[in-house]
């Protein structure tokens, strides 16, 4: 590894050690090591991807949690919109006013704007949304119009 | 200039995680970091979501400051993921510090999912301003 300013690569040692063939051939253990070897590829892509924050989206029958990550972001600067079953979320991190030199800067500009579309309709009323260490959690119930009944199926 | 921090090559992260027990193993990932220089401190700035102040371990060995977060974040139990673009991780990132850093004085904040160092410099290190004398 050269010597210069921390760029973005991921520092080696979090790398598992290479995996050694001490016994015979196992495809498993060959798949296994592949997959761990796409995992790396990942990692390597989050730390140093572009500046479009990720979204996991989370349900069941009767609601949805939506997550994505925002670090340094302020709550003021979070903008939600609910349109039918589609979720708009807008962010921006205010630029920092660094002092002294700048030795490293991997931490993107964020400004961003997405919508999902909801496995369900929604109830807008109860739509609760938190942003806690940079991670914005969105929690919505699903509309009661919506919500499949049971039916109850009556003997004779 | 000469560089107050280089990325290190191969430290002896496999043994210092040994040492520790950890809870089921979460994968960690480098956090992506901007770095600042001042006369009398460097500042390095880690974006860490889903850590707060508690889940913040900086650690000086030798030369090498070792930065890891434990994010507090949980997949929602009772619910399916439906659509995944990013995995809960935890971070882990090591620099290497020079000699004008005091590994004894280093301060850490944690901020809406930010983590701020400072890593001051011995007074030796810093520039210091010389008086001329007039006349």
């Amino acid at each position: 590894m050269d010597a210069s300013i921390n760029r973005g690569d991921a520092p080696a040692n979090l790398e598992p050690p290479m995996t050694t063939y001490a016994y015979a051939w196992d495809p498993f253990r060959e798949v296994e090591s592949m997959l761990a070897g796409m995992d790396r590829v990942l990692d390597r892509a989050w730390s140093t991807a572009g500046s479009t924050p990720g979204i996991n989206v989370y349900a069941d029958d009767e609601a949805a949690v939506i997550t994505t990550e925002l670090p340094g972001v302020q709550a003021a600067d979070v903008q939600l919109q609910l349109h039918d079953d589609v979720l708009s979320v807008s962010a921006e991190r205010k630029p920092e006013a660094g002092s002294g030199e700048r030795l490293a800067s991997e931490r993107p500009a964020l400004r961003f704007s997405r919508s999902i579309s909801l496995p369900f309709a929604v109830d807008a009323e109860r739509v609760e949304a938190r942003l806690a260490d940079g991670v914005l959690t969105v929690a919505l119930k699903r509309a009661e119009a919506d919500r499949p009944r049971r039916i109850t199926v009556n003997a004779n | 200039m000469f560089s107050l921090l280089k990325p290190t090559a191969k430290t002896d992260t496999a043994a210092t995680q040994s040492a520790q027990p950890q809870p089921a193993a979460r994968r960690s990932v480098a956090p992506r970091v901007d770095i600042h220089e001042t006369d009398t401190a460097v500042l390095i700035t880690a974006d860490m979501p889903g850590v707060a102040a508690d889940g913040v371990d900086v650690r000086v060995h030798g030369d090498v400051l070792t930065l890891r977060g434990t994010s507090r974040v949980q997949e929602p139990e009772r619910f399916q993921p439906i659509w995944r673009e990013y995995a809960i991780r935890d971070y882990e990132r090591s620099f290497r510090l020079g000699h004008a850093i005091d590994g004894e004085r280093i301060a850490a904040t944690a901020k809406d999912g930010v983590i701020r160092l400072t890593l001051p410099k011995r007074v030796a290190a810093q520039p210091r301003r010389i008086a001329v004398a007039a006349g």
